[in-house]
């Protein structure tokens, strides 16, 4: 798991250091975007834990959920239908809706795995 | 081992992290931009703002007060310096322990060996004319010169018999010291002999220091 966080890491100093400035206007956009982005990054951890990964969909997924709703939201403004907040409240569900099934997840995983081990019958040392 | 998912994963993560910094510059930009702050938060900054202008102006105040006495103390004490050193040249002048320059006169005396008599008495002459430095064929005249005739009857300065010619250097009021061949006098009486001493001006005469600096051991200045 240490490379994708590298990942983030990288990204974010990249970011960090190549400052490219985004007019105030489209922060709210951005902040859209990022929120899709998120959501598609739960949904690709939540397919690892699960063994149900595939990186295509991700990776289409992402991008795409990353660009429609920083433009749906940006059309949005322009006909004056607040797309925006329907965006947030759309990736904002299905986002906490994935951080719960992998909370589950682990937690079967590893949790209640641990506190009920195999019930085979050992040999007394 | 670094598996499939993992490389897709962390690009999807390395672009998100690219996003988040964009977007958290962004909001930094929004947060300190002062049209979008409160009023309250712009009065109680404008409030700040204003004592500290107050403080800086009050300090510039002291300081320009501060640099005012310090170039006044500064002048004083380049005056004094000034004053000083004049008065050491001056000294120095005095006491013949410098070389030193300026407009005077020479008086030659030719053909005849000067009276070792009427040698202390025409440097007398030339400093009640205002002469501020004399030498005698090259040597500085101060307080510690001694005149004598030697065994030849002839003058000597500090022991040294003065050969022919006689060059007497002083600088001076030109003005003043041409006319220190004043008739009845020591010099005046060359003329009457027939062998008159040479008075000329110089504008740029240049007299040795003394060979010995004084030293003095026993004077003590009493202010």
């Amino acid at each position: 798991m240490w490379l994708p966080l590298l990942g983030l890491l990288v990204g974010f100093i990249i970011g960090y250091i190549f400052n490219v400035p985004i007019p105030a206007t489209y922060a709210k956009y951005m902040s859209v975007a990022l929120l899709a982005s998120l959501d598609s990054i739960f949904g690709g951890v939540k397919g690892v834990i699960q063994d149900k990964y595939d990186g295509q969909i991700m990776m289409t997924g992402f991008i795409f959920n990353t660009l429609l709703a920083g433009s749906l939201a940006y059309i949005g403004d322009r006909v004056g239908v607040d797309l925006y907040y329907a965006a947030i409240f759309a990736f904002g569900v299905r986002l906490f809706q994935n951080l719960a099934i992998i909370r589950r997840i682990i937690f079967d995983k590893y949790v209640v795995h641990h506190q009920h081990p195999s019930k085979e019958a050992k040999p007394e040392v | 081992m670094i598996k499939k998912w993992q490389i897709s994963l962390a690009t999807a993560l390395m672009i998100l992290g690219l996003l988040i910094s964009f977007q958290f510059r962004t909001q930094q930009n929004i947060l300190s931009d002062l049209k979008k702050q409160k009023t309250e938060d712009l009065l109680v900054m404008a409030d700040n703002l204003n004592s500290k202008n107050n403080e800086l102006l009050r300090q510039e105040t002291e300081l320009k007060q501060q640099l005012g006495s310090l170039q006044q103390n500064s002048n004083e004490g380049q005056t004094l310096h000034q004053s000083l050193e004049k008065d050491m040249a001056n000294m120095d002048i005095a006491l013949g322990t410098t070389k030193v320059k300026g407009s005077g006169i020479v008086i030659t005396l030719s053909d005849i060996n000067i009276s070792p008599e009427h040698l202390p008495s025409i440097i007398n002459d030339l400093w009640n004319s205002g002469a501020e430095a004399i030498a005698v064929n090259g040597i500085r005249i101060n307080y510690k010169t001694t005149f004598f005739a030697d065994e030849r009857n002839l003058a000597t300065v500090n022991g040294h018999t003065l050969e022919n010619p006689l060059v007497i250097q002083a600088i001076g009021p030109p003005d003043t010291l041409i006319k220190v061949a004043i008739p009845g006098r020591d010099l005046d009486w060359y003329k009457t002999i027939g062998n008159p001493a040479e008075i000329k001006q110089v504008d740029n005469i240049i007299l040795p220091a003394v060979v010995t600096q004084p030293i003095f051991t026993k004077a003590i200045v009493l202010k």
